[in-house]
């Protein structure tokens, strides 16, 4: 029963990275029209951020979870201000090859100066230890990762359906040009759009920063697993990626335990079958 | 908050062309509606009614010649930004978004004059989206949705209003609430441009009356030549 517990708990961990990075994904493709690939690369810069900022600033984990986010969507945007943008009249292929262009410079940049090894980041002080919960021992950062994912996929839901920003990015999500007739700055809509959906990378990255090691080629590894549960979720939900992100890292951790063999492939076994049935993902658009 | 949308402004048309691609599609039109007017564009299926307002709310990108509200040239400009200088458009399919609700739908635009009507206003003029506000956009009947269009277009205070084919698709009832919230706009000194193919109804509200066909105007005649005008006018639409 204790390896059933702690494989749910690492699916769940997990599964609040698939969520954040697909819903990340999701906010992108609605406005852009694009796949993001650029967003492996922001969750390892988010993740980098955090040895790095301790090491030549002083700023610590706190402080980096106030900067990091931000910071990197603020540079999210200028990519789309300066690179996308000028695309976006163009076939989206050349969008998404871009993006992807981008993540290989930067994941090529961080190998020179970094290594492929990468650097060691300490869980927070506060954060250290674990609470016994009787069936089994929930380490305290774990915890707070899920909390955490939890909290901001909430918050972006609530952003996107009930508030005014929400409405204008379903709005444009559903037709752009006749927004704009409507008298709203829709590129600006766009570039705002992008750098939410880079800023949830950044944030994943950081929140991942003291679990996993903090290296080069991490987001590009997690995000083929991210493109497997998007595609089950399918493009353009906000719902859709947050659920699927959850249930498909529970599955996979309940694989582990059942059958570890297929622990690795369950969600691209999951994904062909998907597809077959429902070629737009279980919550996606019909004509995406 | 700008008004530049308090003071109703004409539009002057001159030498519009307008294409889809290599699709010739509006090919040298001129017209012009003064301040207070209300001028109907009548025509066949596929005349270019249609691309001649969204080329007005800059929504065709291939397009040239002149259009001019008040003194400010709108060709070229961005179509969020003509919408800004007051004015907004009811399109032929209304326009409602499918994944916002009525009050989310109405509330869309930004509010252009601090003259513009509030909303108790609105709801007096059209009651029916009064107890919808929850609902989803397109779960209005054809008639709500337009009412909901209407009801948009004016909250954002925009005193030069173009309205696509208006009663298209609507039971006649409608189409004189429709008439009747017309006339009202008019009496108060909007500006309007109408596409319409519904001759008799247009007819009496109407300051002057234009006849498009394969992207050319081919006839006009002012309200008061109505009566005589009217069999040339019915040649030409085929009626
Ligand atoms: N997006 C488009 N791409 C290419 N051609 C178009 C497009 N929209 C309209 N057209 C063509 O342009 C011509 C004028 O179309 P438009 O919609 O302006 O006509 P309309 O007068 O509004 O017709 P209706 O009364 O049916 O609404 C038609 O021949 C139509 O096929
Ligand atoms: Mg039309």
């Amino acid at each position: 029963m204790q390896a059933l517990y702690s494989q749910l708990l690492i699916g769940l961990i997990n599964g609040s990275f698939y969520a954040l990075l697909s819903l990340g994904l999701s906010l992108i493709f609605g406005l852009l029209n694009i796949v993001n690939f650029a967003h492996g690369a922001f969750f390892m810069l988010g993740a980098f951020a955090a040895p790095l900022l301790l090491e030549h600033l002083g700023i610590g984990y706190w402080g980096s979870l106030l900067i990091v986010p931000p910071v990197l969507a603020l540079g999210g945007m200028v990519l789309q201000r300066i690179v996308l943008r000028p695309l976006q009249e163009l076939d989206h292929l050349y969008g998404l090859l871009a993006t992807f262009g981008f993540a290989l410079i930067v994941q090529g940049l961080m190998q020179i100066g970094f290594g492929s090894a990468g650097l060691p980041y300490a869980i927070p002080s506060a954060l250290q230890g674990g609470q016994n919960l009787g069936f089994m021992l929930l380490p305290n950062y774990r915890g707070f990762v899920i909390l955490v994912s939890l909290a901001v996929c909430a918050s972006v839901y609530l952003l996107v359906e009930r508030t005014r920003l929400g409405a204008l990015l379903r709005a444009a999500t559903e037709n752009a040009e006749r927004l704009s007739s409507f008298g709203i700055n829709v590129p600006r809509l766009v570039t705002l759009s992008y750098g939410l959906g880079v800023g949830l990378a950044a944030l994943a990255g950081l929140l991942a920063a003291p679990m996993l090691q903090v290296r080069p080629l991490m987001g590009a590894d997690l995000m083929i697993v991210v493109f497997a549960v998007v595609v089950i979720g399918g493009m353009g939900s906000i719902l859709g990626s947050i659920v699927t992100g959850y249930s498909l890292g529970v599955i996979e951790g309940l694989t582990r335990y059942f059958y570890p063999e297929a622990s690795n492939t369950i969600l691209f076994v999951l994904m062909a079958l998907v597809l077959a049935v429902r070629p737009n993902g279980l919550f996606g658009r019909r004509e995406a | 908050m700008t008004d530049r949308a308090r003071a109703s402004s004409g539009l002057e048309i001159q030498g519009l062309h307008a294409f889809y691609g290599q699709s010739h599609v509006l090919r040298g039109v001129d017209l012009s509606v003064k301040p207070g007017q209300l001028v109907a564009i009548l025509g066949r299926n596929g005349a270019g009614k249609s691309t001649l307002i969204k080329s007005i709310m800059g929504l065709i990108k291939k397009c040239s010649g002149q259009i001019r509200l008040g003194d400010v040239d709108l060709l070229g400009r961005p179509a969020d930004q003509i919408a800004r200088m007051g004015l907004a458009w009811v399109p032929e399919d209304r326009g409602i978004f499918a994944s916002l609700t009525v009050a989310e739908n109405l509330r869309l635009p930004p509010i252009l004059a601090s003259d513009a009507p509030d909303e108790a206003a609105l709801f007096a003029l059209f009651p029916a989206l009064h107890e919808r506000l929850n609902t989803p956009g397109t779960r209005l009947s054809g008639g709500e949705q337009q009412m909901l269009a209407l009801a948009r277009m004016l909250r954002t205070g925009a005193r030069t209003l173009l309205l696509d084919e208006p009663t298209e698709g609507l039971a006649p009832l409608i189409v004189a609430q429709i008439g009747e919230i017309i006339a009202q706009l008019k009496r108060s000194g909007y500006t309007l441009l109408l596409v319409e193919q519904n001759l008799q109804w247009i007819a009496p509200l109407a300051d002057h009356l234009y006849v498009l066909e394969q992207g050319r105007i081919v006839d006009e005649c002012a309200s008061e030549d109505f009566e005589g005008r009217l069999p040339s006018l019915i040649a030409h639409l085929g009626l």
